[in-house]
């Protein structure tokens, strides 16, 4: 039968790695954004170079899994004299991984900009930054944001994964808590549970920033 | 010398020869329309004009500077030539009153209260003070579009350049954006309008230019020009639309 | 320490790709039917069904599958099943790929206007007559691409199976990897492989993607 009430004494270890989880996302959120935004406005206004390489940056990362990844990050780095912490090599791993997905993302919404926007911006004199960042960003976020919204999510859910090269993070404590009490299936269940409350909680979250960032859009 | 100078200007998409030499002087506080059938080049000359396309031969010079479509000029040329589009473009995401503030404040480095003063005196112009804090998704056509000239206004350009600015409006939209050009004009404001209003060419125009295969075909003084036609292209044309 | 030419690596990595392979596969074969039938239940007019797909949806698309993994394979043990590690993770992909896919069909069957319901109606075709000869054929087109998409996500899905221990591309990296302590030479050849495996379909469904906008 089930019996949750082993899990009790073990409160404290969940709460913890919950936090690690919440902390990894939060910079991993923020982090892989900006890559994203920068690496998006690379492949829109730069150079055939430049561009080539930030393909080649996305398409690596897309097609490989993300424990492979972090693997590679972990376990090979250090043989070229890069030492990483667990939770360095995890939260790199993330940010690389959010960084190439956003990437072609918010490209999306770049080459979705109307043309016109930017000739207007162009003719009341506004350098090409000024552009980007007071013309062009917002509504280009705001076409592709429930996608954006969608991979940090995803990104959020699979850094479950940073637990197998001992990040301490919430599916770390699930597997040390059932080794202790062995009510594994219960533990688990739990865990889960509480990765879909905080899944539902970031998309919340999400959707108030939208509603800030997208006022424009409120009908009134 | 004549505020913009044009002065046989060619301009190429790549094998197709689309402004074939066109020579144009317009002086200080005139209003000139620029007339003909789609494809004649009136557009494409228009966003020559402040850099927006580039030409390959020949020279435009306006406020005394020669008009290129490096970045830096086309930025440069801001201060000078004031541009509205027949899509608006108003940016989305700001309030109406931010939209016209955005370039004071960026370029001119206007301070937040000077630019405030600059936006509100503009919109009373084109009447649209009250909707300052609104956002243009709120705005008919009509409105935005007034809009869009009160932005251009608010960098205080020595020519606002009008591309086809009523074909994307309702019919009963158009008038109250004409009527703020009229009063433009009558301030002495240097209009270039590329139009199909043949009406307001003719009443509130000060000279026709009809362009016809890349070149200006006929140019003169509108009431004379819608009169007594003198080539058989712009009899036809004139015929053809009023 | 066993010695292993660059080619023996290769050689294992290759082997045991084809479990990733065949895993993928089934995962995608018995994902695609599960969510046919999660697709034509939101189809029905029950709105009990309606919520049992929404939640199968948000459950499996809101916690991990590295989760989804573990409950199934400790919880069929739990249940007195003796379950093998490829059994565990070919249920736990199956399920996690159904519900993906089911969601991404829904968004292809809604983007299909209104009107097309409604003439089919006029016109005095069944729900059933509808489904099959007006919606369907539509949706199929617009789901292609995102479809094949989708399957670069199972490929990769796989490689979670390696902790709960099923010997597959990225498990024998790793036992490789302690034979040899190689890791960068080890992990970038499994990268390589993974990559070689969806690449391909990435483009193929990039390809369908312009194909489909192009044509409308």
């Amino acid at each position: 039968m089930l019996n949750f009430s082993d899990l009790l004494p073990y409160t404290d270890q969940l709460l913890k790695g919950l936090w690690v989880t919440v902390e990894l996302t939060v910079y991993a959120t923020l982090g892989g954004v900006a890559i994203g935004t920068a690496g998006a406005a690379g492949r829109h206004y730069g150079g055939n170079l430049l561009r080539g390489m930030i393909g080649m940056y996305v398409e690596l990362i897309r097609n490989t899994p993300f424990i492979v990844q972090l693997f590679f990050i972990f376990f090979g780095l250090p043989a070229l004299g890069i030492k990483l912490s667990a939770w360095e090599a995890g939260l790199i791993a993330m940010l690389i991984n959010l960084g190439a997905y956003s990437t072609e993302i918010i490209r999306a919404g770049l080459a979705a900009t109307p043309k016109g926007q930017v000739e207007a911006a162009k003719v009341l004199g506004l350098s090409p930054q000024q552009a980007f960042f007071r013309v062009v960003l917002i509504p280009a976020f705001e076409k592709i944001y429930p996608a954006l919204t969608s991979q940090c999510i995803i990104v959020m859910l699979g850094s479950a994964v940073v637990s197998q090269i001992s990040v301490m993070d919430l599916t770390y404590a699930a597997n040390l808590i059932q080794s202790r009490n062995f009510r594994s299936f219960e533990v688990y269940l739990v865990v889960a549970a509480m990765y879909l409350v905080l899944a539902i909680l970031m998309r919340q979250a999400f959707d108030a920033l939208g509603r800030y960032l997208f006022r424009h859009r409120r009908s009134s | 010398m004549a505020l913009v100078n044009i002065d046989k200007v060619h301009k190429y998409y790549g094998d197709l020869h689309v402004l074939k030499g066109v020579d144009l002087k317009i002086q200080a506080g005139e209003v000139v329309s620029i007339i003909g059938r789609s494809g004649s080049g009136k557009s494409t000359l228009l966003r020559c004009m402040n850099g927006l396309e580039a030409y390959q031969e020949g020279a435009i010079i306006l406020d005394n500077k020669e008009v290129s479509s490096d970045e830096r000029q086309v930025r440069a040329l801001a201060r000078s030539v004031g541009m509205v589009f027949q899509s608006f473009n108003l940016f989305p995401h700001l309030t109406v009153g931010e939209n016209v503030m955005l370039a004071p404040k960026l370029v001119l480095k206007q301070s937040a209260e000077d630019a405030r003063k600059m936006a509100l005196d503009k919109l009373t112009k084109v009447g649209l003070a009250e909707k300052f804090d609104q956002y243009p998704d709120k705005l008919s056509g009509g409105q935005q579009q007034r809009v869009a000239i009160a932005r251009a206004l608010a960098m205080s350009p020595k020519v606002l350049l009008c591309d086809e600015i009523t074909s994307a409006l309702d019919p009963e939209l158009v008038g109250e954006v004409l009527k703020v050009l009229e009063e433009l004009a009558a301030e002495g404001m240097t209009l270039v309008l590329v139009t199909h209003e043949m009406n307001f060419a003719r009443d509130v125009g000060d000279r026709v230019v009809f362009m016809h295969q890349g070149k200006v075909w006929e140019t003169g003084p509108s009431a004379e020009v819608f009169a007594n036609p003198s080539t058989p292209e712009l009899r036809s044309f004139i015929n053809a639309v009023l | 320490m066993i010695e292993f030419s660059n080619w023996d690596l290769l050689r294992n990595l290759l082997l045991a790709a084809r479990w990733t392979v065949l895993l993928s596969l089934t995962a995608f074969i018995g994902g695609g039917l599960v969510g046919l039938l999660l697709t034509a239940m939101r189809l029905t007019r029950r709105r009990a069904l309606h919520w049992f797909v929404r939640l199968y949806v948000e459950v499996f698309q809101g916690t991990p599958l590295l989760m989804q993994l573990f409950l199934v394979f400790f919880g069929l043990s739990l249940m007195g099943f003796d379950i093998s590690a490829w059994a565990a993770a070919a249920i736990a992909l199956t399920l996690f790929t159904s519900a993906f896919l089911t969601e991404i069909w829904r968004g292809c069957i809604d983007t299909l206007p209104k009107g097309q319901w409604e003439a089919s109606r006029c016109l005095g075709l069944s729900f059933t007559q509808t489904l099959k000869n007006i919606i369907l054929p539509q949706a199929i087109r617009v789901a292609l691409a995102p479809t094949v998409g989708f399957s670069v996500q199972v490929i990769k899905g796989t490689a979670l199976a390696s902790i709960i221990g099923f010997v597959e591309l990225t498990k024998a990296g790793t036992m490789l990897n302690n034979a040899t302590f190689e890791p960068f030479k080890i992990f970038a050849m499994v990268a390589l492989i993974y990559f070689l495996l969806c690449y391909p379909l990435s483009l193929v469904s990039q390809r369908l993607e312009k194909k489909f906008n192009g044509a409308r």
